[in-house]
């Protein structure tokens, strides 16, 4: 079957911002919804799903290693999401990236 | 209607276990298959020949949907699935022990259908974007794998 993705029911989330310094990669995304989902379940599986070592905090996940983290923070009609990889290639951190992101917009629909 | 085939290789910096293990786990694929952004609905859980789950891929703003089905499956040797909607395709991975590292070879074969085929004028750039993206796949194996 063939669709717009415009009528699909994923999760609106957008990159607003990437920037890579030396080992390192920055993302911001910005997601406008009503009611947040379960962030913390929906990128720590994502990360568990990919074999990287987590520690989940509230509106925060550590990768163990001190391989970056995600955060989040809940606006009134928004939720700002902030990436940051290091101490991977640079290849490694565009897919683990993206494979985030589809977590971000996809994952775990069904629940939310 | 004609069928072609892509085929890709790469040795892996990892044991054949450690690849079948990746690779054979239907969800993961999203993280190394570039344009698919959702695996759900995957029936049973776990890795076996009939295993079911539905598939979504991101093309151009369109979302292509459709079901696949696992074929086949021995432990840290082959993982095969087919696509059963949409435009039928059969995709193998075959891992074969390299010393402690591993060769993954990743065979996709596929109908080439009319109306893509006008799209692109000619089925050489069509099979060309495909040995691409089959390239793509298996080089993204290898850098979740070591990297």
């Amino acid at each position: 079957m063939i669709r717009l993705r415009i009528f699909h029911p994923g999760r609106h989330v957008w990159r607003l911002w990437s920037k890579r310094s030396g080992n390192t990669l920055e993302e911001i995304w910005i997601s406008p919804r009503r009611i947040p989902p379960d962030w913390e379940k929906i990128l720590a599986s994502a990360l568990d799903l990919i074999w990287l070592e987590n520690t989940r905090r509230p509106g925060h996940i550590e990768l163990n290693g001190q391989r970056g983290f995600i955060q989040w923070h809940e606006g009134q009609r928004t939720t700002r999401i902030r990436l940051r990889l290091e101490n991977f290639s640079a290849k490694k951190q565009s897919l683990i990236a993206a494979a985030l992101l589809k977590a971000a917009r996809f994952h775990l629909l069904e629940e939310g | 209607m004609p069928t072609a085939k892509a085929k890709q290789s790469a040795t892996v910096l990892a044991p054949p276990a450690k690849v079948y293990d990746f690779i054979a786990e239907a969800t993961r694929a999203t993280a190394f298959i570039p344009g698919l952004s959702r695996i759900h609905n995957v029936k049973p859980a776990t890795t076996q020949p009939g295993q079911t789950w539905e598939y979504e891929f991101d093309w151009f703003g369109f979302v292509v949907s459709g079901n696949s089905k696992c074929t086949k499956s021995e432990p840290s040797k082959l993982h095969q699935f087919q696509t059963v909607t949409g435009n039928p395709s059969t995709w193998t991975y075959l891992i074969e022990a390299d010393g402690t590292n591993s060769r993954l070879t990743l065979e996709v074969e596929y109908e080439i259908p009319g109306n893509v085929l006008a799209r692109y004028a000619s089925q050489p750039v069509f099979e060309k974007m495909n040995q691409d993206r089959a390239r793509e796949i298996v080089a993204n194996v290898k850098t979740m794998l070591e990297s």
